[in-house]
C-alpha cells in the first residue's frame, strides 16, 4: 500500500464529512478531499497529517471565485428542489429536511474560524491539530470552540422556536 | 484557584488540559457550585453541538449537475405526431383499398 493510500484510507471517511457538512453537497465534499489526497501525492514528506489535509482542503474551499461560481448553481438547485418537494410533500422527509436547513442556517451563521474548529473537532482532530490547521495559538482553541458551541445551539434553537411558533399561529 | 472561564472548561472536557491544570480545574468545580453548572452547561453545549452537526450529514448529491440535464419532448409535439401518423395511415388504406376494387373490376370484366 502507498503511503497516500494509506492516507486516504485513514482520512478519507472524515475529510469527506467535515467538507460536506461545510459545504452542504457531498459530490463537492468528494471532489475537493480527492483533490487534497492529489496535493498530498506532491509532497515528499507531510509532518502532522491530520493536521495538512484538513488545513489543505480548508483552503481549498476558500477559493473565492470557484466556491461563487457554484454556490451560484447550488442556491439556483436548491430553490428548484424546494420548489419540486412542495409538489409531494412527504412528512418525513420534510421533517428531515427542515433540521437540516436550520442546522446548516445555524452553521452559517457563525464565524468562519469558530466553524471551522467546531467541524475539525468533531471529526476528532485535537486541539494542536485544529490550532495548525488554522494557525491558531493553541490556548485560543477552546475559547474558540466554546463561543461556537455556544452559539450554533442558540441560533438552532431561536430557529426552532420561532419555526413552532409559525406552526402554531399556522394551526389557530 | 479562579474560577476557571468557558473556553478552560471546554478545553477540560474535550481533554485538552495537561494532567495539573486538569486536576487543578476538577478540585475547583467539585467545590464550587456555579462552575459545576457551568460545566452542566457546557456539556449540554457539546453534546447539543454534535447533534446539530448530524443534521448535515444527508447533504444531497448531485446538486451540481456534472452535465446538463437532458431536454424532455414536450407532451403536446408526441400528441401532434401521433394524430399525424393516424391521419397518415388512415388515408394509405383508404387509397389503397380504393385501388385493389378498380384492379379487381378491371379483372372480372
Amino acid at each position: 500500500m502507498t503511503d497516500v493510500e494509506r492516507l486516504f484510507r485513514t482520512y478519507n471517511a472524515a475529510l469527506v464529512r467535515y467538507l460536506t457538512r461545510r459545504l452542504g453537497d457531498r459530490d463537492w465534499a468528494e471532489e475537493v478531499a480527492q483533490e487534497t489526497f492529489v496535493r498530498a501525492l506532491r509532497q515528499t514528506s507531510i509532518q502532522n497529517e491530520r493536521a495538512w489535509l484538513f488545513a489543505v482542503a480548508t483552503n481549498l474551499v476558500r477559493d473565492e471565485a470557484r466556491k461563487d461560481m457554484r454556490r451560484r448553481k447550488h442556491l439556483a438547485l436548491l430553490a428548484e428542489e424546494e420548489r419540486d418537494e412542495m409538489v409531494e410533500p412527504e412528512e418525513t422527509t420534510i421533517e428531515r429536511a427542515q433540521e437540516a436547513a436550520m442546522a446548516r442556517k445555524a452553521i452559517d451563521a457563525l464565524a468562519e474560524r469558530d466553524r471551522l474548529a467546531l467541524l475539525m473537532r468533531e471529526e476528532g482532530l485535537d486541539y494542536n491539530e485544529i490550532a495548525e490547521a488554522l494557525e491558531l495559538s493553541p490556548g485560543s482553541v477552546g475559547t474558540t470552540l466554546s463561543r461556537a458551541r455556544r452559539r450554533l445551539v442558540e441560533s438552532y434553537e431561536a430557529l426552532q422556536k420561532s419555526r413552532e411558533e409559525r406552526e402554531k399561529n399556522a394551526a389557530s | 484557584m479562579q474560577h476557571p472561564d468557558e473556553g478552560t472548561i471546554h478545553s477540560w472536557l474535550d481533554g485538552a488540559l495537561s494532567a495539573d491544570e486538569a486536576a487543578r480545574v476538577e478540585a475547583h468545580v467539585k467545590d464550587c457550585p456555579e462552575c459545576a453548572a457551568a460545566v452542566a452547561e457546557a456539556r449540554g453545549f457539546i453534546a447539543a453541538s454534535s447533534r446539530i452537526l448530524t443534521a448535515l450529514d444527508n447533504a444531497p448529491r448531485g446538486v451540481i449537475p456534472a452535465t446538463a440535464p437532458k431536454k424532455r419532448v414536450d407532451p403536446i409535439v408526441w400528441r401532434i405526431a401521433a394524430t399525424l401518423l393516424v391521419v397518415a395511415g388512415g388515408t394509405f388504406v383508404v387509397l389503397r383499398s380504393n385501388s385493389g376494387k378498380s384492379t379487381s373490376g378491371f379483372t372480372t370484366y
